[in-house]
C-alpha cells in the first residue's frame, strides 16, 4: 500500500519535472504555483490533462479547481482507482 | 515510450544529436502523452541550435486558447526536420491583428498563418438561440460570418504573402431539430454544410489560402472522445489531451508539402506487405491474398496503394524474393490489385535492402529523403534507418489489419496542387518500361534507336545546373569513367577556374524529357584536352548516346585547336560496363598503371567517332555564367 503511493509520488514528481522542468529533488508538498514559475494557468490546464492521463483517470470538475500544490495533489489522487 | 526518453536522454549526454532526431522517429504518436510531449520538446528546443533544421515561422489566430496544442506541434516539427518558431496571436485579438499595419503577426513575419475560429465564439446565436430566430435573422448571421472572413482574408493578403490555413467549422453533434434536423431547410445540419462550402469559395479569391477541414478531422476521431466539457468550461479548451496530436498531425499535412518534405516516392517490401506469407515457400496458391479473411486485409492494402499511384506517388519494389516467383504471382494471381507496371522501379534479389535502396534512388533519380520505406521485418528496417538515415522507414503496425489505416492517416503524402502532371507521373515511369518493350520488339539495335527519336541537347554548365552535376558525381557509378566525387563547391571552383569546361546533356526522346542525363568535365591542359570525368546516368545507357556525347566534344576540341583528347579508366565494382569504352571509340592506349587504371588517347585529326544518325545533337549555348 505504502509502496503505490510512493510509485504515485514518484510519477506525479516525474510530471512535474516534464511540464515545469523542475529538478525532481526540488519538488515537495509545498511546491505550488507561487513557487514554480510555469505553473501559470496554462501550466494548470496542462497539469490536469497529464495527470488525467497518465492515472488513466477523469478528474471530477472540483478537483480541477482544488489541486493547489502536490501535497493537495497527492491527497486528491488518493481517492482515485489508480493504475 | 520510457525507453525511447531514455535513449534520447543517452544521446543528449554522448551529444550525438544527429541520433536524437532519429529516435523521434520511434515514438508512436498515437501513445505519446502530454508530459512527454513538453519534456522532449523542451530537450529539443535545447540542442535545436545545434542541428542543422529547415526553420518555419507559423502563427495562430484563434477565437481561443491554442497554447497546450503549441508543443505538440513543435514535436512534429522536430520529427520531420523542421524547426518551428511560433506565434500565438492574443486570445480573441485575430481582428486586430490582422487588420493593423504594425501588429505583433505582421512583426512576427510568418511563413503560415493558421485562422481557427469558432461559431461558438465568433457567431454564439447559431448555436444557443437557433431554434428562436427566424430564417432571415439567420441568413444574416451567415452573411455576417462570412463577410468577416472574407475581410479578414482580404486585409491579411494585402499586408502578407504567407500561407493562410483557415479552419472551417465543426457541425454540432446534436443539433437542434434533433433527427429530423438533416431534413430541415433551415436546420442546422444545412447551415453548417452551407457555411462550409462558402468559405471555401471564399478562399478561391485569393492566392495561398488553403482550408483546414476541421469538421472531417474532428469527425475521423469522434466528436464525442475530441474535448472535455470539464476542460472546455474551465478553459475554453475546445479540446483534450489526445486530440492535441491529431490537430498536430493535421498542421503537418499542410507544412510538409509547404516546405517541400512531401515524399515522392513509396518502397515497398513484398512478402507480408503486399500478401501474407512467403511466396517463395508458401507458392503462387498458398499466399494471403483475395477476398475472404485475412487475404482481403493485403488486396484492401493494395487498393489503398494504388490510391497513392494515382495521386502521383512513385511505387518501387525492394525484396529478398526470387524474380521467378514474384512474377509468377504478378502475372498468374487474380487478385493482385498491383500490376507490374505500376512499379517504376523494381529490386528483386538477395542483394542487402540498402545497395537495392540506392539504386532505387538512382534509377528514379530522386533524393533518399524523398523516399518512404514499409517493411514488415524490424531486422531490414532498422538497417535501413540506421545506414540510410534520410529514407523514412515507418514503424509499421504490428497487425496487418491496421495497415491500410495507417498509410492513409500518413502525413508525407500531402500536394497543395493536384496537377496534370501528377496525374500522369506513374505514365511518366511506365513509358520506360514501354521502351524497354520496344527494345524487345523491334528487329535491329538500329531500328530501337531510331524509334525513340532521341534528342540530345548538349551545354556548358551554368550555375543553373550545378547541383544536378554534384549530383551526378556522387550517384553514378555504372557509367563513369573515373568515379571522381565532386561537391557542389567543387563544380563551381571548376567552373570559374578558367580551364575546365564542363558540359553537360539532356536527353529527350519520343516518351520523355529525361532530364540532365550526362557530364563531362574536360581539363584544357594546352595541346590536348583532358577527360577528367565522363559519365550518363544508367537510365539512359545502352541507347549510344555516349558517342554523340564524345563526338560534340571531339567538334568542340577541333574547333579549339587540340590536338588530342586523352581519357583515362579508373576501374571501380561497379563501372565494368565502360572498361573498352575508350578502346571501343578508337583511341590508343598509352599507360597502364599499377592500381590497373589506363590511359587513352585519340588524335584528334584522325577521329573517326561520328554522331550516330539517330541521335539529333541541339548545342545552343547559354550564356556561361549568366544563370539560366
Amino acid at each position: 500500500m505504502n509502496s503505490q503511493i510512493m510509485e504515485m509520488e514518484d510519477k506525479i514528481k516525474q510530471i512535474f519535472h516534464d511540464l515545469f522542468g523542475i529538478p525532481l529533488d526540488k519538488i515537495n508538498d509545498n511546491s505550488s504555483p507561487s513557487n514554480i514559475e510555469k505553473w501559470d494557468s496554462l501550466g494548470h490546464l496542462n497539469l490536469v490533462m497529464a495527470i488525467e492521463q497518465r492515472f488513466q483517470i477523469k478528474l471530477k470538475d472540483q478537483d480541477v479547481v482544488g489541486m493547489l500544490n502536490f501535497g493537495l495533489i497527492k491527497d486528491i489522487l488518493k481517492g482515485y482507482q489508480i493504475k | 515510450m520510457e525507453k525511447i526518453k531514455e535513449l534520447i536522454e543517452q544521446y543528449l549526454r554522448e551529444k550525438k544529436y544527429d541520433l536524437v532526431i532519429n529516435s523521434l522517429f520511434k515514438i508512436n504518436f498515437e501513445d505519446i502523452g502530454l508530459s512527454d510531449t513538453h519534456y522532449i520538446c523542451q530537450k529539443m528546443d535545447e540542442i535545436s541550435s545545434s542541428l542543422s533544421l529547415l526553420s518555419i515561422k507559423i502563427a495562430f489566430l484563434s477565437s481561443f486558447i491554442i497554447d497546450p496544442l503549441i508543443p505538440f506541434l513543435k514535436l512534429k516539427c522536430y520529427q520531420a526536420g523542421l524547426k518551428a518558431e511560433v506565434y500565438v496571436g492574443g486570445y480573441n485579438q485575430y481582428h486586430q491583428e490582422i487588420l493593423q499595419e504594425k501588429s505583433p503577426l505582421y512583426r512576427f513575419d510568418p511563413e503560415v498563418v493558421v485562422l481557427f475560429l469558432r461559431i461558438e465564439e465568433i457567431c454564439p446565436v447559431l448555436l444557443d438561440h437557433f431554434l428562436q430566430i427566424s430564417p432571415p435573422k439567420i441568413e444574416e448571421n451567415i452573411n455576417y460570418i462570412l463577410t468577416t472572413i472574407r475581410q479578414l482574408i482580404f486585409s491579411f493578403r494585402k499586408r502578407s504573402d504567407a500561407f493562410l490555413i483557415i479552419h472551417n467549422f465543426e457541425k454540432p453533434s446534436y443539433p437542434a431539430y434533433g433527427i429530423i434536423d438533416v431534413q430541415e431547410e433551415y436546420g442546422q445540419t444545412s447551415i453548417f454544410k452551407r457555411l462550409n462550402e462558402e468559405v471555401v469559395k471564399i478562399t478561391k479569391d485569393f492566392k495561398n489560402v488553403l482550408v483546414f477541414d476541421y469538421d472531417r478531422l474532428v469527425s475521423e476521431h469522434g466528436k464525442t472522445n475530441w474535448y472535455d466539457p470539464k476542460l472546455y468550461f474551465y478553459a475554453k479548451v475546445p479540446f483534450g489531451a489526445k486530440s492535441l496530436m491529431h490537430l498536430g498531425n493535421g498542421y503537418m499535412r499542410f507544412l510538409k508539402p509547404i516546405k517541400g518534405l512531401n515524399k515522392k516516392c513509396l518502397v515497398l517490401d513484398l512478402d507480408g506487405v503486399l500478401w501474407g506469407g512467403i511466396v517463395g515457400e508458401d507458392g503462387l496458391k498458398g499466399i494471403q491474398l483475395g477476398d475472404s479473411y485475412p487475404g482481403n486485409i493485403y488486396k484492401n492494402f493494395q487498393k489503398e496503394i494504388l490510391k497513392l499511384y494515382h495521386k502521383g506517388i512513385i511505387l518501387a519494389i525492394n525484396s529478398k524474393n526470387n524474380m521467378d516467383d514474384v512474377m509468377e504471382v504478378f502475372e498468374k494471381h487474380p487478385d493482385m490489385v498491383l500490376k507490374k507496371e505500376h512499379f517504376a522501379s523494381v529490386r528483386i534479389n538477395w542483394n542487402d535492402k540498402v545497395s537495392n535502396m540506392q539504386e532505387i534512388a538512382e534509377e528514379l533519380n530522386i533524393g533518399l529523403d524523398s523516399m518512404v520505406f514499409i517493411d514488415d521485418s524490424l531486422v531490414e528496417r532498422e538497417l535501413i534507418r540506421q545506414r540510410l538515415p534520410s529514407v523514412k522507414v515507418l514503424e509499421f503496425p504490428e497487425y496487418p489489419s491496421e495497415y491500410t489505416r495507417f498509410l492513409a492517416r500518413m502525413d508525407d503524402f500531402e500536394m497543395l496542387i493536384y496537377s496534370e502532371e501528377d496525374k500522369k507521373r506513374g505514365e511518366f515511369y511506365r513509358t520506360r518500361i514501354l521502351t524497354e518493350k520496344i527494345r524487345q520488339s523491334t528487329t535491329s539495335l538500329e531500328d530501337f534507336y531510331r524509334s525513340l527519336q532521341m534528342k540530345a541537347n548538349i551545354k556548358l554548365a551554368d550555375p543553373a545546373v550545378v547541383p544536378r552535376l554534384a549530383q551526378m558525381t556522387q550517384r553514378t557509378n555504372q557509367f563513369n569513367l573515373t568515379t571522381i566525387r565532386y561537391e557542389e563547391t567543387d563544380i563551381l571552383k571548376l567552373m570559374h577556374s578558367g580551364n575546365a569546361k564542363i558540359y553537360y546533356l539532356r536527353l529527350i526522346d519520343r516518351f520523355v524529357d529525361n532530364g540532365v542525363v550526362g557530364e563531362m568535365i574536360i581539363l584544357d591542359q594546352n595541346d590536348h584536352w583532358h577527360i577528367d570525368t565522363f559519365l550518363l546516368s544508367c537510365r539512359v545507357m545502352n541507347r549510344s548516346v555516349e558517342t554523340a556525347f564524345l563526338s560534340y566534344v571531339i567538334s568542340e576540341a577541333k574547333n579549339s585547336h587540340v590536338r588530342y583528347l586523352i581519357g583515362k579508366y579508373i576501374p571501380t565494382k561497379k563501372n565494368l560496363p565502360v572498361l573498352n569504352f575508350y578502346r571501343d571509340h578508337g583511341f590508343e592506349l598509352i599507360e597502364t598503371a599499377k592500381d590497373g587504371s589506363t590511359l587513352w588517347r585519340i588524335d584528334i585529326e584522325r577521329s573517326k567517332i561520328r554522331c550516330p544518325e539517330w541521335i539529333t545533337i541541339m548545342d545552343e549555348q547559354s550564356n556561361y555564367g549568366n544563370g539560366r
